[in-house]
């Protein structure tokens, strides 16, 4: 039985992936050898808490980073190629062809002063490539794309400015816009945050409906643990720039092994009772100075003697999990 | 989120500590510095120009037409006029009377100007508002040098009265000001905390809005004084600010431009101070408000 | 109770028309006790905090705090009030003035309450209240509040609610722009302070989780009026209106014990309609399953159900 690793090569690999900012107060040294990777038609969630460098990883990935942010060292292969040492002119026919990407904040990736139909018909066009494309068909597939969200009345919102509508109605548009030009990847970063909880779960549902249909691979990140829950496959669990756990989405949240995971995961009200933890002690690292070795060592009530001298690698554990814990390591 | 890294936090005082702050800032700016440069320069002159002027008594009374209309030399680097007096050292007094007319107006109508948007921002919709905002915007309809003008031509015309012209168009802009950002942080968080703790009105107003309106209004202030220094010398220019002999920058210029342009000296040099000072300030106002809006 | 609110109303008159924020609602707080008020955007519930702590007038109806009428906003309100009643906010970022350090702005209810104290005494106690919500002095007493991160402007901003000596604080969304594990020490620390000193909470949030573990009794809100009323165990456990059966269902959790918990039989649908035009008779009707002739011409009245259980919906209420 030919192993894993050489029966295909995985969508997206980021390998050791190191990235710092550079500010006036030093080097923030953020990134500190992110691994995770996703297979093609997999969906992956990313949870952490603010700060944990969820985004910044993300931005490494669609190579938007700020232009203070340094790659200090990995890869990050997408079918098997590094992006990072593509151009600029390469990598942008890959992201704008078949990335798609959904934001936080579904006003701000709007434009306020155009109107929804030309600003999607816009992307739409620039997604395809080169080309003359009919206007009428981008807005037949626009239009399209609005129903099967479930935007009431398409026809309305093609015509509408971004302020006309409501919050919910602005994310339905940017993810109608996100499954019109992913072919291959959605990245959705905490696409239902800002959103009331009843739509919040009207927006998860859609999008997993609209992405099994697709087959499309997606990393949905999100600081809040249950919404990840009903969407993906597989789950990683991030804190201070560094994978610290990932497991299948039902074993991670039934059987936490990374002692941050398990904090993390006893901090969060339940909604059965039992009260609530009293969180975590101590306090995120400052990435001026990050704690050696492990970074969640300061914090973690298995410390052992080894954990501030070397990072853990990723240990794998059962049911194909894996922790970057000591605790966890072959002997 | 990373946590600040703190540097000896209890040892001094935290208005000295955020002070430091704003000054590294402040310093990475080569501009800013040199702003602060000539701005140091510039008070140094104004306030000891009898000691650092070559020819001190040559700001008063003075004539000697032997020495008149000198080109540029080593005796008198910026040329004697036509009273054969020397230019640097009358520059020199006349940046004592620029600095001179900004700090009496500046000092006159800034405070005047910020209590006054303070109290009608924070009573917004009122009637004092309302009556508060109406006189300012009538001041603020008349082009201020038309109003500075009117002024002088009705009044003799001397530095006082001059003063007198420039203040009164002066001091809305402060209240418009402090009145927008007042509006503004009323709705805070923080000021609603006060409120509801029982804070005083004049609390609020002093201890919380206030202090968190000082930023804009301290870049404006700095830059205010190239302003001031500007109308009051073109007032000068036309005859209703300071009356010869006094070194007034805008008097000199205008006087000397009689000579124009073979005795160029006369206006070139007392123009250039102007425009050196003015300089000075906005690039020294622009360095602080970087520096205080967070670099 | 220590705060009574009857038939409470407060609209807003807008360029496009009347928003009816709360629209005739009442409840009542125990002294001691947390009560949890739940609901979404357009709910009302922060509306409800805002007039309670006199920041919004009341457009009708009566607050009664320890029995005396306060229905007036704080310009009116004698200043013993402004000692009791507190506010803790959403954003603890613009809660607190930059330009004061944590000392200046803890310091301050002593300042206007307790003019007996020196400025010795004064620094004391604020060294003492700092210790009690977990941040130590020496470290936290200088600080600007751009120095503090999230969950610390929350607590210096409990802090300061602390610091009067009040009964009753209004807890607007305290935690809902924090992560879970700060989240967790925040109301680890309320639920401290409640039971030292017998403080009574209004507990304001959406995240119907966190109210089930701090809350003795949830009131939840739409579009301005109070649809349900419970104990928390009997809300979680055998929720009556369909609205809180939606929300309930909606709740991202994260146990297969929790899963079971949730209504399966009504999913979330359609949007929140607009406070300037709420539909007739009962406003979750649009969205309502269940709905049928009656719900849109008549207001179904909120009436105790079962004992302490309080529903406003025509398929529970006979008489309405």
């Amino acid at each position: 039985m030919p192993s894993r690793e050489d029966e295909r090569v995985p969508l997206l690999e980021v390998r050791n992936l190191k990235v710092s900012y550079k500010t006036y107060r030093g080097i923030l040294k953020v990134l500190d050898g992110v691994n995770f990777e996703i297979e093609k038609g997999e969906k992956v969630g990313i949870i952490g808490e603010s700060g944990c460098g969820k985004t910044t990883t993300m931005k490494a990935i669609m190579r938007i980073l700020p232009s203070n942010a340094i790659v200090e060292g990995g890869e990050i292969l997408y079918n098997g190629t590094d992006i990072l040492k593509m151009s600029e002119s390469e990598f942008n026919k890959i992201r704008r062809e078949r990335f798609a990407m959904i934001f936080q904040d579904p006003t701000a990736a709007l434009n306020p002063v155009f109107k929804v139909g030309e600003q999607l018909m816009d992307i739409l066009r620039y997604s395809k490539g080169t080309g003359k494309y009919d206007e009428d068909d981008l807005k037949e597939e626009i239009i399209g794309a609005f129903r099967e969200v479930m935007l009431p009345d398409p026809e309305r919102v093609f015509d509408s400015y971004p302020f006309q509508l409501s919050g919910g109605m602005r994310q339905r548009v940017c993810i109608a816009l996100a499954l019109l030009t992913a072919k291959e990847l959605l990245i959705a970063d905490e696409p239902t945050t800002n959103l009331d909880v009843t739509i919040q779960d009207q927006i998860l549902r859609l999008i997993k409906d609209l992405v099994s249909r697709r087959d499309l691979s997606v990393i949905l990140i999100s600081h809040a643990l249950g919404a990840v829950r009903g969407l993906v496959d597989r789950v990683y669990v991030m804190y201070a720039g560094t994978m610290v756990e990932s497991n299948e989405v039902n074993e991670l949240f039934r059987s936490p092994k990374h002692p941050y995971t398990r904090a993390l995961l006893s901090s969060a009200p339940r909604l059965t009772g039992g009260g609530i933890s009293q969180g975590i002690p101590g306090n995120v690292p400052d990435y001026l100075n990050p704690p050696s070795g492990c970074r969640f060592h300061p914090r973690c009530e298995s410390k052992k003697f080894i954990c501030d001298i070397e990072p853990p690698s990723f240990f794998s554990v059962e049911k194909g999990g894996k922790v970057a814990c000591f605790l966890y390591a072959e002997r | 989120m990373a946590r600040l890294s703190l540097l000896t936090i209890d040892k001094e005082s935290p208005r000295w500590r955020s002070l430091r702050r704003s000054w590294y800032r402040f310093r990475r700016n080569p501009l800013s510095l040199m702003g602060l440069a000539i701005v140091v320069i510039t008070i140094v002159i104004a306030v000891a120009p009898e000691y650092l002027a070559p020819y001190p008594d040559h700001a008063g009374y003075y004539i000697n037409f032997k020495e008149a209309k000198q080109p540029p030399s080593m005796k008198h680097p910026f040329g004697t006029d036509e009273y054969g007096r020397d230019i640097l050292s009358r520059v020199m007094f006349g940046f004592r009377f620029s600095m001179t007319l900004a700090v009496v107006v500046l000092s006159l109508t800034a405070p005047t100007g910020i209590l006054l948007g303070l109290i009608a921002g924070y009573h917004e919709k009122t009637w004092i508002d309302a009556v508060i905002m109406r006189v300012a915007d009538m001041f603020i309809a008349v082009p201020p040098l038309v109003l500075a003008l009117s002024i002088c031509s009705i009044l003799p015309p001397n530095i006082m009265n001059a003063m007198i012209a420039v203040s009164l168009m002066w001091w809305p802009w402060y209240t418009r000001l402090v009145y927008n950002t007042t509006v503004s942080l009323k709705n805070e968080y923080f000021v609603q905390a006060a409120e509801i703790m029982g804070a005083s009105k004049f609390h609020i107003m002093f201890r919380e809005i206030l202090p968190n309106a000082l930023g804009p209004i301290l870049t404006k202030l700095t830059l205010d004084v190239g302003w001031v220094i500007l109308i009051g010398a073109s007032l000068s220019f036309v005859g209703l600010g300071a009356q010869p002999p006094t070194p007034d920058l805008g008097t000199m210029v205008s006087e000397g431009s009689k000579y124009m342009p073979e005795y160029w000296w006369i206006s070139i040099f007392p123009a250039m101070a102007i425009s050196f000072i003015i300089l000075g300030f906005n690039l020294l106002g622009d360095g602080i408000k970087d520096a205080l809006s967070g670099g | 109770m220590i705060l009574e609110v009857e038939n409470l109303k407060k609209y807003f008159e807008v360029s496009l028309g009347t928003v009816r924020a709360i629209d005739d609602i009442s409840f009542g707080v125990e002294e001691g006790e947390t009560f949890g008020l739940v609901g979404e955007s357009g709910s009302g519930k922060s509306t409800t905090g805002h007039v309670i702590v006199g920041i919004y007038k009341p457009t009708s109806g009566k607050i009664l705090y320890k029995g005396e009428d306060i229905s007036v906003p704080l310009k009116k309100r004698p200043i013993r009030l402004k000692k009791e009643i507190q506010m803790v906010f959403q954003d603890p970022r613009s809660s607190l003035n930059p330009m004061q350090t944590v000392r200046d702005i803890v310091e301050l209810p002593m300042r206007i309450h307790m003019k007996h104290m020196s400025s010795r005494d004064r620094e004391a106690k604020v060294k003492r209240i700092l210790e009690e919500v977990g941040l130590p002095p020496e470290d936290f007493m200088n600080r600007f509040p751009r120095e503090l991160g999230g969950g610390e402007s929350q607590l210096v901003a409990i802090a300061r609610a602390l610091a009067s000596e009040p009964s009753f604080i209004v807890l607007d969304e305290p935690t809902s722009a924090l992560d879970v594990s700060i989240q967790a020490k925040i109301i680890s620390v309320l639920l401290k302070l409640q039971r030292e000193y017998n403080l009574s909470y209004l507990f304001i949030t959406h995240d119907l989780s966190l109210v089930r573990n701090v809350s003795r009794r949830v009131a939840i809100m739409y579009l301005g009026k109070i649809y349900e009323l419970a104990p928390t165990e009997r809300f979680f456990v055998n929720p009556l209106h369909p609205y809180t059966k939606m929300l309930l269902s909606s709740v991202p959790v994260l146990t297969e014990d929790e899963e079971r918990l949730k209504p399966k039989e009504i999913r979330s649908t359609g949007e929140i309609p607009s406070p300037m035009n709420p539909p007739s008779g009962c406003r979750f009707r649009t969205r309502c399953p269940l709905a049928y002739e009656r719900c849109s011409e008549v207001e179904p009245k909120f009436a105790e159900v079962e004992d302490g259980h309080y529903v406003a919906c025509h398929l529970y209420n006979s008489q309405s």
